[in-house]
């Protein structure tokens, strides 16, 4: 906060002081025009002025269709009913069915919008001094105006010297653009401020910084907020108040913390419960741990891997740069790094689909070949990999139960049709998939079903190492857990030897052993999941594990009278 | 890379592709199996000219080389004389380049107006009326062929109407804009052809931006309607309308060949029928040289204009390659 | 992060919401791909195939017979007589086999020839570089390779077949590369390839099924870019040998006298637009119905 006018001052902060708004959303329902289909059922809630309404809900649940029509957007092919207000003292408007110009000068001066990865909504071809400047009211002097620009830039963390307002958005790194869209939203002063999953698509330090600065933001000026997320974990950071959403129903609604400590209805507590922690219990394992398998005999060996990711015109990714690393039966270790690091890649070279520059890569302590095309067959099977999508990990136009057909019958164990689909149900039933689903399509099954079969076919060949690549990360919370227990149900049972990759610390506590910190193409700490998770010795551990969203600390931390939001 | 190196660099990379296709243009004339000079003036000829077309056309050379000195006087202005007229050849196309261009420009304006016009109308709101009518409508103006087309705006304008002439007759001297009536159907013809594939195409980018996250983030910011369309969907589409229109030129090129013969049209394209036909093969070069510089042309000003509009697009060279299987993509997505 | 689902899910919807209106692409979401401008087009299309193919056995008049005054309208069958006199109607019946026959087969061999190419794009980097030289084919105006080759080669059928497959085929090569690329990319063939897959078995088992449907779509609209250029050929004097005729060479030949029988221009003009729009309007339903799947 430099020297500014006292013009461009009043035009980025003033108004907001003085208006506080409310908004209220009575029996809305949203339909979906072609199919009939209810997206929101008899929606109501009150947004109260001047604190954080947090609406948390997975894939389905109608929350991005709920925050757009706070703006008075339906999508196409969507029919709303039921109303949707702005209270502003005495007046209240509708703004469901409001004209267009009404609802754009409600958009422009009250109520502002942060969609999800902000920093895709700047316009490529406009620079940043005009992407925040656009926003202001018109009629500014051109000083005046590109001084409120350098203050709103100024007070989202951002430089604000010419060379920075003259970027196009392409110069800036995901963050700065982040906030650059953040300081467009701002630029108005809205009373109401609405944010679409700010931070999902972000790694855990981005979102962090993120999550930081909104925090500041509304310490700064206090302004009604409504903001909608998947991760409880983010919710609890910002929002004084929670909606629970369900199937395009409001199951529960009260204040954050009260709400989600002692949730009364059965869906919050579950989704609660199995909010991933990275400071949560670890589950008892030592039954299984001990004896099984020798440390000084792992079944996968890495040793001085060197990896890089080449991308067209982009600089390389060096994911692994002299790494080692030992993977033992019946055991678990969890490869966590920051989103870009290149996992994927090391895990492409373990398999030998991505040749690495050099290092050594042995199973029960025989040498692999680099290249898959170098590899027999059996030595194949013995190291097999989930990859991260389940919606390009199977062949659309294939019916899954040939999928995993495909690889028994390549195995040669079974090769008669029935004796094939018997094994192909013997495997679907390990994963708990009813093997009346082995007729269908990939395009008819759900996430998480699509990545149990991954998971199956991959279990169809028999491995020793089974590398799983983000296998949970485009899948909701409850699927979620459940994919993380079966997963570590199979190392327990099949003795499998398990490199789980993940960006995401919280999940470590349900599946790991060990957890392995990536940093810079190596393993930058190692370690028992307790003791890593508890007190970190590495920095970027340290960092890793500030920056991950964690519920309990959230709860805790909303005891400390400190901190409490206004 | 700043605009002016990326200027340089595709002009560098365009005069590249310009001399590969001079490589081929040449030896696909002039490489015939057995004599040339046999096979130009047939089988009768008496022994005298034969000699004296291969004294004309350097025969006794070897291919490089008379590769090399075509190359040396085409760069200098001079395409070589003619062999049926024993003109300079630039004097015996001089007439007809001069008209091609004047309607191959009136046609190119009219088409791009047609292009724009339709294919934002219908991108703007995909799915909507005027999408289903414009889609309808180009996609099947797009499928039929140019002189078909041209047939029935003769039989509707010049027969039934009797408003305009079916022949373009320029009077001898002149030149079509001293008798415009005779450019109307022609220019129309192509303009209406290439204003619908153009269209289709068109459609798609807008339809592409207008589902864009910025796009819809200026909406939902409650920008004016106007702001929306002129500072956030335009400047990203201006680029790729821009190589679709480039992509346009090489059919106005080929099409103006058959359109100018349907019309009688005296332009570049009956100077090529009929100079194949008298196998002038000096002729044949210099023409197809010029109409693939234009194609050429076209091309590096789609290239400039978009990395003017949107500098992500000032990229390194080899964008060329790229750029175009864009447009193929595009065309594929219009579909 | 469910969110990603969610907002995939939701733009599915708009997108469905959006294209119930589009005619194109509804009948291919609801699995009803035949709507009803598609049944108009394949009855367009039996009907101009079956004049092409079984027309010469109806015709009144030989192929080439004067029977009266050129561009007449009172003489000869019900659309009178064209250039040199000659019926209309018998011309029509005899002109269509090429038009209709030959880029049928070309298009064929052409999508042979690309499809090839772009396998090999798409499974060696090498080789896509070589195939750049396939960029410089590109630039050229396609009429003028075509003519240069006529020139260069003769005046035949076979001359015009083979410009179309080097003036498309770079076109083909490039949109079958994009579409074997990210199969050959994807996780399902990384897995086949994990569990020792042969290469071959891959190619058969999953990069062929996956790319049918676009080589089939690309294939039926690309006839009638063929039809043009074949058309194109005998519009421009490189047609059948005389008396011999098509319907592009009517066109060429009814526009010197539309003014006095319209016929002789229309007729010809209405048959090829009824053969390259309803292959056209069946080619994008087609398209749509396997990019739906």
């Amino acid at each position: 906060m430099t020297v500014s006018e006292p013009s461009a001052r009043s035009a980025a902060t003033v108004p907001s002081e003085t208006r506080q708004a409310a908004m209220a959303v009575s029996g809305l329902g949203v339909t979906a025009r072609a199919t009939g289909g209810r997206v929101l059922d008899d929606v109501t809630l009150a947004v109260a002025p001047g604190v954080v309404t947090g609406i948390v809900g997975e894939s389905g649940s109608g929350k991005t269709t709920l925050l757009r029509s706070l703006l008075g957007a339906v999508a196409p092919g969507l029919d709303a009913s039921g109303r949707v207000e702005l209270i502003d003292g005495a007046s209240t408007t509708q703004l469901l069915g409001a004209s267009s110009r009404q609802l754009r000068s409600i958009r422009s001066h009250r109520i502002a919008y942060l969609s999800q990865d902000p920093g895709r909504s700047l316009t490529p071809t406009m620079r940043i001094a005009a992407a925040i400047g656009e926003r202001l009211p018109a009629g500014l002097a051109r000083e005046t105006r590109r001084a409120a620009v350098r203050e709103l830039l100024s007070s989202v963390g951002l430089p604000s010297d010419d060379d920075f307002l003259r970027r196009y958005p392409f110069a800036l790194s995901g963050g700065q653009a982040q906030r650059v869209a953040l300081a467009r939203a701002l630029a108005t002063s809205p009373d109401v401020l609405l944010l679409d999953e700010p931070t999902t698509g972000l790694d855990v330090v981005t979102q962090a910084d993120l999550l930081d600065e909104l925090k500041r933001q509304h310490q700064a000026t206090p302004r009604t907020t409504v903001i909608v997320s998947h991760d409880l974990a983010v919710i609890a950071q910002l929002a004084d108040h929670v909606v629970v959403l369900r199937h395009g129903e409001v199951v529960e609604s009260g204040p954050c913390v009260e709400t989600l400590r002692r949730p009364s209805h059965l869906y919050t507590r579950q989704l609660v419960e199995l909010c991933p922690d990275p400071l949560g219990p670890q589950l008892d394992r030592r039954a299984a741990s001990p004896g099984s398998g020798d440390p000084s005999d792992p079944e996968l060996r890495v040793r001085g891997l060197v990896a890089t990711h080449r991308r067209p015109r982009r600089p390389p990714v060096v994911a692994a740069d002299g790494l080692d690393l030992d993977l033992h039966a019946g055991r678990c270790v969890a490869l966590v790094g920051t989103s870009g690091s290149g996992k994927s890649t090391i895990a492409r070279a373990i398999v030998g689909a991505h040749r690495p520059d050099s290092g050594e890569i042995a199973v029960d302590g025989r040498a692999l070949s680099p290249d898959l095309d170098g590899r027999s067959s059996a030595d194949r099977w013995r190291v097999q990999m989930v990859p991260q999508d389940p919606t390009s990990s199977l062949d659309p136009r294939r019916r899954v139960g040939r999928a995993v057909g495909d690889v028994v019958r390549r195995l040669g164990t079974e090769s008669a049709d029935d004796d094939v689909d018997a094994a192909v149900a013997r495997l679907f039933t390990q994963v708990d998939l009813d093997p009346s689903l082995m007729a269908r399509r990939p395009g008819a099954l759900s996430g998480g079903e699509r990545q149990r079969v991954a998971i199956a076919r991959a279990l169809a060949a028999s491995p020793s190492v089974l590398l799983c690549d983000e296998v949970t990360s485009a899948l909701d919370v409850s699927v979620q857990a459940d994919v993380v227990r079966l997963l570590r149900t199979l190392v327990d049972e099949q003795q499998l030897a398990m490199l789980f990759i993940t960006h995401d610390l919280g999940l470590v506590h349900d599946i790991a052993d060990e957890v392995a910190v990536l940093h810079e193409g190596n393993v930058c700490e190692i370690g028992p999941v307790d003791t890593v998770t508890r007190s970190p010795e590495h920095p970027v551990t340290q960092r890793l594990l500030a920056a991950s969203p964690s519920l309990a600390k959230e709860l805790e931390r909303a005891d400390q009278p400190a901190s409490a939001t206004p | 890379m700043s605009l002016g190196r990326f200027v340089v660099a595709r002009l560098v990379a365009t005069v590249g592709i310009a001399l590969a296709v001079s490589v081929v243009l040449f030896a696909a004339v002039e490489f015939l199996p057995g004599d040339a000079a046999t096979r130009i003036l047939g089988q009768n000829a008496t022994p005298d000219r034969v000699e004296a077309l291969r004294a004309q056309l350097n025969l006794a050379d070897g291919p490089i080389e008379r590769y090399v000195s075509w190359l040396g006087d085409a760069l200098q202005g001079d395409f070589g004389t003619s062999i049926t007229s024993q003109q300079p050849v630039w004097q015996a196309i001089e007439t007809p380049v001069r008209n091609s261009l004047i309607l191959g420009a009136v046609a190119f304006v009219a088409m791009s107006l047609i292009a724009i016009g339709l294919g934002v109308a219908a991108g703007r709101r995909p799915g909507g009326r005027a999408d289903r009518v414009v889609s309808a409508i180009t996609s099947s103006i797009a499928s039929v062929p140019d002189f078909v087309l041209g047939g029935v705006l003769i039989a509707v304008f010049a027969s039934w109407l009797d408003l305009l002439p079916a022949v373009s007759l320029v009077p001898i001297g002149g030149t079509p804009l001293d008798e415009p009536r005779v450019l109307v159907l022609p220019a129309a013809t192509l303009a209406i052809f290439g204003g619908a594939f153009g269209a289709r195409l068109i459609r798609a980018v807008v339809a592409d931006a207008a589902s864009s996250p910025h796009v819809e983030a200026a909406v939902l910011a409650g920008l004016p309607e106007r702001r929306v369309v002129t500072r956030h969907l335009l400047p990203s589409i201006i680029a790729p309308t821009a190589q679709v229109l480039a992509s346009i030129v090489p059919y106005v090129v080929g099409g103006a060949i058959v359109v100018e013969q349907l019309f009688g049209y005296p332009g570049v394209g009956a100077s090529l029928v009929a100079n194949l036909a008298a196998r002038d093969v000096t002729v044949v070069e210099a023409i197809g040289m010029i109409l693939t510089l234009i194609v050429l042309a076209a091309l590096f000003t789609a290239d400039v204009v978009g990395a003017a509009a949107d500098p992500r697009r000032r990229t390194a060279s080899g964008a060329t390659a790229d750029e175009t299987s864009a447009v193929v993509l595009v065309t594929v997505e219009a579909r | 992060m469910s969110g990603v689902d969610e907002v995939v899910a939701s733009d599915l919807d708009a997108e469905a919401g959006e294209e119930s209106v589009e005619s194109v692409e509804t009948p291919a979401r609801s699995g009803r791909w035949l709507d009803s401008w598609g049944i108009v087009a394949g009855v367009l299309l039996v009907g101009t195939v079956g004049i092409a193919l079984l027309g010469p056995l109806f015709a009144s008049e030989p192929v080439g017979q004067t029977i009266g005054r050129p561009y007449d309208t009172e003489t000869g069958g019900w659309l009178g007589t064209g250039a040199v006199g000659r019926d209309i109607w018998s011309e029509m019946l005899h002109g269509g086999r090429r038009i209709v026959l030959a880029p049928v087969v070309i298009t064929l061999l052409a999508t042979l020839v690309g499809t090839t190419v772009g396998a090999l794009m798409a499974a060696s980097r090498s080789a896509s570089r070589v195939l750049r030289v396939l960029d410089v084919v590109a630039v050229l105006p396609g009429l003028l390779v075509l003519l240069l080759m006529l020139y260069r080669f003769g005046d035949s059928l076979v001359v015009v077949g083979i410009a179309v497959v080097l003036v498309s085929a770079p076109y083909i090569a490039r949109y079958m590369r994009s579409v074997a690329e990210p199969v050959l990319a994807s996780d399902y063939v990384l897995q086949a390839r994990l569990v020792g897959e042969p290469r071959l078995l891959i190619l058969w088992r999953h990069v062929l099924p996956n790319l049918t449907g676009p080589v089939l779509a690309d294939a039926a609209l690309r006839v009638a870019g063929t039809v043009y250029v074949v058309a194109a050929a005998s519009f421009l004097g490189f047609g059948p040998p005389p008396p011999a005729t098509d319907w592009a060479v009517m066109i060429n030949e009814g526009a010197a006298g539309a003014t006095l029988n319209a016929n002789a221009v229309v007729a010809p003009a209405l048959a090829i637009a009824a053969f390259t729009v309803s292959l056209n309007l069946l080619g994008d339903r087609l398209a749509a119905r396997w990019r739906a799947v």
